[in-house]
């Protein structure tokens, strides 16, 4: 039973652990119980274990948290998001300039080498923004396609849900393909 | 700031003076008992190692990979070695506090 709780306390510990400090930090745990099961006990090295495993995850959080890099890349794909509403408000502009009528699917095409283009251009400013962009391009569609008043035609909303991701994340492939998978 | 010239927080500064009385045996849990044996702080080992994250970001130590051993569970060391911006570091924040200490008669330790 005490070894389950340790290898359960040791896989809690290890998902709050940097990459860097996992195997020392962890190794570091694992010695030190051994010793302690020498000149102790078997029981107070395992309250020492489980002791140290949970009062290091607040320390262990701070340092993920100051080190993280993604609220960078959230920006970066936020800000790619904005390009691609912009360009899909021009693109709906002119041609509607042109003709009275609606064109939901000539949209959809002239957008997809935009989008392409601004998921490539994203990805190299920072990687991992491109698949950002497309999960927030998925989340958008969804949940305008559920909430909107408007009811465009069910196959459009579907292809714009499909499509505007698939794009954003053909740019990210394009783009490892370039310069090589991180 | 420049790098090697940032100021140290005071459990840095314990941990870093840790890593020198150490020497060649500085790593994660030797640092934590050392803290202990020597101030009879009780500091969690992710409290330390996240000490010694920022000191090695602020380039006070270096770190270098030891052996695995079967007690470890095969896992290695990573070994700690303070470096020369670390002692000038160290020597700054004590002149700091030896001025800060100097004419205050109710600090003088006794013994």
């Amino acid at each position: 039973m005490s070894d389950f709780a340790l290898r359960i306390a040791t896989w809690i510990l290890s998902r709050f652990v940097s990459k860097n400090d996992r195997e020392a930090l962890i190794g570091d745990l694992a010695e030190e119980y051994a010793r302690r099961v020498r000149s102790d006990s078997r029981s107070a090295a395992f309250v020492w274990y489980l002791r140290h495993s949970f009062t290091s995850i607040p320390a262990l959080v701070r340092v993920k948290l100051t080190r993280a890099r993604w609220p960078l890349t959230l920006g970066v794909a936020l800000l790619a998001y904005l390009l691609v509403g912009v360009a899909q408000l021009i693109i709906r502009w002119a041609l509607q300039s042109l003709s009275a009528r609606s064109h939901p699917l000539l949209i959809l095409i002239i957008l997809v080498p935009i989008i392409l283009l601004i998921a490539y251009l994203a990805e190299r400013l920072r990687r991992k923004s491109a698949i950002m962009l497309g999960a927030i391009l998925m989340i958008a569609i969804a949940a305008m396609t559920m909430w909107s008043s408007r009811n465009a035609a069910m196959q459009y909303q579907l292809a714009y849900l499909l499509v505007g991701p698939c794009v954003a994340f053909f740019g990210t492939a394009l783009n490892w393909r370039n310069r090589g998978t991180p | 700031m420049k790098k090697g010239e940032e100021s140290l927080g005071s459990l840095e500064h314990i941990v870093l003076l840790a890593v020198m009385r150490l020497g060649d045996n500085a790593y994660g849990i030797t640092v934590l008992d050392e803290i202990e044996v020597v101030t009879g702080r009780d500091l969690s080992i992710g409290t330390v190692y996240a000490a010694l994250g920022r000191l090695e970001s602020k380039g006070y130590v270096k770190p270098s990979t030891g052996e695995p051993t079967a007690e470890r569970g095969g896992r290695a060391k990573r070994y700690f070695h303070v470096t020369a911006d670390g002692r000038s570091a160290v020597r700054r924040a004590q002149e700091s506090i030896m001025k800060m200490n100097s004419g205050l008669k109710d600090l003088r330790v006794t013994r």
